[in-house]
């Protein structure tokens, strides 16, 4: 009588494990080291430090062909947390981030201390230049028509005269706000004015500042002169005769400044509705307010 | 009183096709053409009558950036497109192969202006046989179906259709 039984409980025939032993046993050496390596697997996925060692030298390749394959999409995956991670690592890693940025920061702080001393050159010889020119011009008309200097000075109203400021729509150099000497918040040529000066702001960049943040500043023409300010969604632009006082870009800045704190909200969304802006000239007179004792003829 | 709104407005086509005349009579004009040559662009300023729109009155005051125009389609000036609410597309009816590049040009603007408002124009309808007129029109039909554009048949010289153009450009912004 045969003893050995199956899982059943029944008998099992030698015979037949004999058969299955010759048929089976290279399928069960299969089996087993399958067995064997599934093991091994689970074993180093759940242990934290042999996975990070599996997955290091491939994570580098993925990212590497992520960013390859669509850029975008990893900007706009990695964006949200850029700023939460630069702080951390200023936070965790002061020093090697100074040490990084240290080239950088350098060559921009020398950049800008360049730019700011070329300006205050320029300007201070404009200024010379300009008061030397006029005091030249001044004692010269007062020899040829013999009258006082301060007469020639008054004839020729040379005392600066802000004259009108222009609040446009920096892209679409759509007119926002106006306001002249004279407290006339419209002008029948202020929108062709606004457009034409805009073009003139896009063509001279396109044409000298191709690949450069610059923005024009100044146009001059004759005794008239054209200041701008370019601010994040308009430009203000200030014409006047005459030399500004050394605060008037300061207070046109400011000015600026002023208006877009007030009303970047609605300019940001600005889809060339400008009833909602009524309140920029009472803003824009302030100017003029200001300078009303350098000559203007403000009624 | 009417609400007064704003637009940019690009006046776009080949050289030659004739978009400074088609507006020289029907706009606001301060300065000279030789802007045009020189900087590339001159504005004018176009203000349309009042229309009724959801019980208020509306008016449209378009500013009119007359973009050079480049030939055999090459486009140019793209700057001047910034902040543009619509265009109008110029072609020339005796000149046909202007009106391959208006697809291009409708194109680029896409690429530079969020969901333009287009008119697509056939100048110089004096100049052609009445006979000839509707086979040019469907070609430029054609070429606007695949932006649903408005297509109009104009002329500089009698002023024909010139004023619906620019109230066509403003009925298609206020869709």
């Amino acid at each position: 009588m045969n003893k050995n039984k199956g899982l059943t409980g029944t008998s099992i025939d030698p015979a037949f494990e004999q058969l299955k032993a010759l048929l089976l046993s290279d399928d069960w050496k299969s089996f087993n080291e399958i067995r064997n390596q599934v093991e091994s697997l689970a074993k180093e996925v759940h242990d934290k430090d042999q996975l990070i060692e599996i997955l290091d030298p491939v994570i580098a390749d993925l990212l590497d062909r992520k960013i390859h394959e669509s850029k975008s999409e990893m900007a706009d995956a990695l964006a949200p947390i850029m700023g939460v991670a630069i702080k951390r690592q200023i936070e965790d890693a002061k020093e090697d981030m100074v040490d990084a940025l240290y080239p950088i920061i350098g060559r921009m702080v020398t950049k800008a201390i360049n730019e700011a001393m070329k300006k205050l050159i320029e300007e201070i010889n404009a200024r010379i230049q300009q008061a030397a020119n006029t005091r030249l011009m001044i004692l010269v008309k007062s020899k040829v028509f013999k009258i006082q200097p301060a007469e020639v000075v008054l004839a020729d109203g040379i005392l600066f005269q802000l004259e009108e400021l222009f609040l446009i729509e920096k892209e679409s150099g759509l007119l926002i706000g106006y306001q002249s000497q004279n407290n006339d918040q419209s002008d029948k040529n202020a929108h062709i004015l606004g457009g034409m000066l805009t073009a003139i702001r896009q063509f001279v960049n396109d044409a000298f500042a191709k690949d450069k943040k610059s923005d024009l500043l100044e146009i001059q023409h004759e005794d008239h002169n054209i200041r701008i300010d370019t601010g994040r969604y308009t430009v203000l632009a200030a014409v006047y005769k005459g030399i500004s006082p050394h605060d008037f870009q300061d207070n046109l800045h400011g000015l600026h400044h002023r208006i877009h704190n007030r009303y970047y909200k609605r300019l940001r969304d600005f889809k060339g509705e400008t009833t909602e802006f009524q309140g920029v000239s009472p803003i824009m007179r302030h100017l003029f307010i200001k300078y009303r004792y350098h000559g203007s003829n403000l009624k | 009183m009417a609400q007064i709104l704003n637009k940019k407005i690009c006046l776009l086509g080949e050289y030659g096709v004739g978009k400074t005349s088609l507006i020289r009579r029907f706009v606001y004009d301060l300065f000279s053409d030789d802007y045009i040559t020189t900087i590339g662009v001159k504005v004018t300023e176009k203000l349309l009558p009042p229309v009724e729109k959801e019980k208020r009155m509306q008016q449209f005051r378009f500013m009119i950036w007359d973009i050079a125009g480049s030939e055999e389609g090459a486009i140019k000036h793209e700057n001047y497109w910034v902040g543009a609410s619509g265009a109008l597309i110029v072609t020339d009816l005796c000149r046909p192969d202007t009106f391959s590049y208006t697809s291009s040009i409708i194109e680029k603007l896409m690429t530079i202006v969020n969901d333009p408002s287009i008119v697509i124009v056939g100048n110089k309808a004096d100049l052609i046989p009445a006979n000839e007129l509707k086979p040019l029109e469907t070609t430029l039909k054609e070429i606007a179906q695949t932006y649903r554009c408005p297509v109009l048949l104009t002329s500089a010289k009698t002023g024909k259709r010139v004023e619906a153009s620019f109230n066509r450009l403003a009925q298609c912004m206020m869709e």
